[in-house]
């Protein structure tokens, strides 16, 4: 009885894992690619900012969003699949828009926003 | 004779009131992560809001009768509390989508939290309900929603390749991301559009206006002239970000990012206008929520209503529109949810429940009981039926395959 009753839940099990595992991968996939475009992102909004082409509130709120982002994905991230090369890029991006929360100038922001570039091209491979 | 100024009033408010939260959210997202290849999925929720605005106010019109009444009358209270409390829910949600969206314009402003201004929005909002005359709630927001027209200047600010985005709007492309994540924002655009809860709105503002059958041909021309046109809008939001954001690898996954997308056009003029887009659209349609849910339930429970009206001659209306800005404005406030994300996942929830909506409302429209010689034509009849089912199709197919994959 029991082993009529387990098996046709073994292909069922065997399914699961296989799509729970494909699942997970691509849900790694999701957050590299989301934490690559909130770091262009920021990026892209701190370089507008330096060209006098936004507003300082508007760059600083921003930041802040980007900050909170990279800090959720940094956290998934660590507990996952993905390489140390990629955690290691969005841990840095997320330091760098945190020394930003304080306050930016225009100097501080065009740095800044170089080194997200970086942080950005090492994610660009995955 | 159709009245000039009621049609050009009945366009701009249509135009002006077409955009909110949810479609800047869904459209945005759609350009940056897929260029112009989404425009299909406006067109088709365009079609169908086009006919569905029509037939509401042409139901209004020769029947005297708001719609939600007649949902009742026709099918008894039983089976109108499904769709009742499935639009609950999501109008619910949209409504604490749309406070936080005005909230999150005045975070943009001014650095101080969203969840912060989204307590002051809802106050606000609370105060304009009882107090002003329904004619300024109706037209003041939707006439200040045509500032939306800012992205149809964006397109020409950023030089738009005209050739380019004509073969992306021809050429469905998921992006390498699948299908699933693809056919997630595409059946958020067609909610975002079609926006169900209009149905309600627009019925129970041409009856506290006193439609009559005269008023069936100005109906059909802001119908098609004002959905159409918001719609285009909707299209230059999605063109806007496939134009300014996606060429730079960003994708809209925060509502801030949509600003960018006019920083781009505009420089630090862009971030006025997109905050003050954002705060416009999503109080405008704030304020029909509000209003939608209390003109539904009274209308189905076969109470009495009317913004115009004294509270005490409307205490349950009353208590309701009091009630719901305020729970709507804790759940965002307190939650502190992403407007974004939450106005994504109800737009999808939103396709769920539309056959809810939908089909009864057609059984309506095709009554000579009520409609009498202006039932619908067979051709009204399939498109809105193809294009709901297929919405709802999508939502069951999409919905749960994108959370076990982890969110949209």
């Amino acid at each position: 009885m029991n082993t009529l009753r387990t098996r046709p839940l073994a292909p069922l099990l065997a399914l699961s894992l296989v799509f729970g595992v494909g699942c997970r991968a691509q849900s790694v996939d999701q957050t590299v690619g989301q934490a690559r475009s909130d770091i262009v992102a920021s990026a892209f909004a701190l370089e507008r900012y330096a060209d006098g082409a936004s507003t300082r509130t508007f760059t600083q709120a921003s930041i802040q969003q980007y900050a909170a982002a990279l800090r959720a994905s940094a956290a998934t991230l660590r507990g996952s699949a993905a390489g140390t090369k990629e955690a290691a890029a969005v841990a840095d991006a997320r330091s760098v828009l945190a020394a930003l929360s304080a306050g930016i100038t225009k100097d501080a922001a065009r740095s800044a926003a170089s080194r997200l570039r970086a942080d950005a091209a090492k994610l660009s491979g995955t | 004779m159709i009245r000039l100024s009621g049609i050009a009033l009945g366009l701009l408010t249509a135009i002006g009131g077409f955009v909110d939260v949810g479609n800047i959210a869904t459209a945005s997202e759609a350009g940056s992560k897929y260029g112009f290849s989404l425009v299909w999925a406006i067109v088709l929720g365009a079609v169908a809001v086009v006919f569905l605005i029509e037939m509401v106010g042409r139901l209004t019109a020769v029947s005297d009768r708001a719609y939600a009444d007649i949902v009742r009358e026709k099918f008894g209270i039983k089976f109108a509390l499904v769709p009742l409390l499935a639009d609950m829910v999501t109008n619910f949600l949209l409504l604490a989508a749309e406070i936080g969206g005005a909230g999150f314009a005045l975070y943009l402003l001014t650095g101080v939290s969203f969840r912060i201004w989204a307590v002051v929005v809802g106050l606000a909002l609370l105060v304009l309900l009882t107090n002003a005359r329904f004619r300024l709630i109706e037209n003041g927001p939707s006439v200040l929603g045509l500032v939306t027209l800012c992205f149809v200047a964006a397109l020409f600010t950023l030089n738009t390749d005209w050739t380019a985005a004509g073969r992306g709007i021809i050429t469905p492309d998921t992006g390498g991301g699948g299908a699933v994540p693809y056919f997630y924002i595409a059946t958020g655009l067609v909610s975002a559009v079609l926006s169900p809860y209009l149905l309600t709105f627009y019925s129970s503002g041409a009856h506290e206006e006193g439609w009559t059958r005269s008023m069936i041909r100005q109906n059909r021309i802001v119908a098609a002239g004002g959905m159409g046109f918001g719609a285009v809008l909707t299209i230059a939001i999605l063109m806007t970000a496939a134009v300014a954001l996606q060429p730079r690898g960003i994708e809209v996954n925060q509502l801030q990012t949509v600003g960018l997308s006019l920083v781009a056009a505009f420089g630090s003029a862009g971030v006025y206008l997109f905050a003050i887009t954002l705060f416009v659209c999503s109080f405008g349609a704030a304020i029909e929520l509000a209003l939608t849910l209390p003109f539904e339930i009274t209308q189905m429970m076969g109470w009495s209503y009317g913004v115009d009206a004294r509270p005490v001659d409307v205490p349950i209306f009353a208590v309701l529109y009091t009630v719901l800005p305020i729970a709507s404005m804790v759940f965002i406030a307190a939650s502190g949810i992403d407007p974004l994300q939450l106005t994504l996942v109800t737009m999808v929830l939103i396709a769920l429940v539309l056959p809810a909506d939908v089909i009864p409302f057609l059984v309506i429209m095709n009554d000579p009981t009520y409609l009498q010689d202006q039932t619908n034509h067979w051709v009204a009849n399939i498109a809105v039926l193809l294009i709901t089912l297929m919405a709802f199709a999508l939502s069951v197919i999409v919905l749960p395959l994108t959370f076990l994959a982890g969110g949209g």
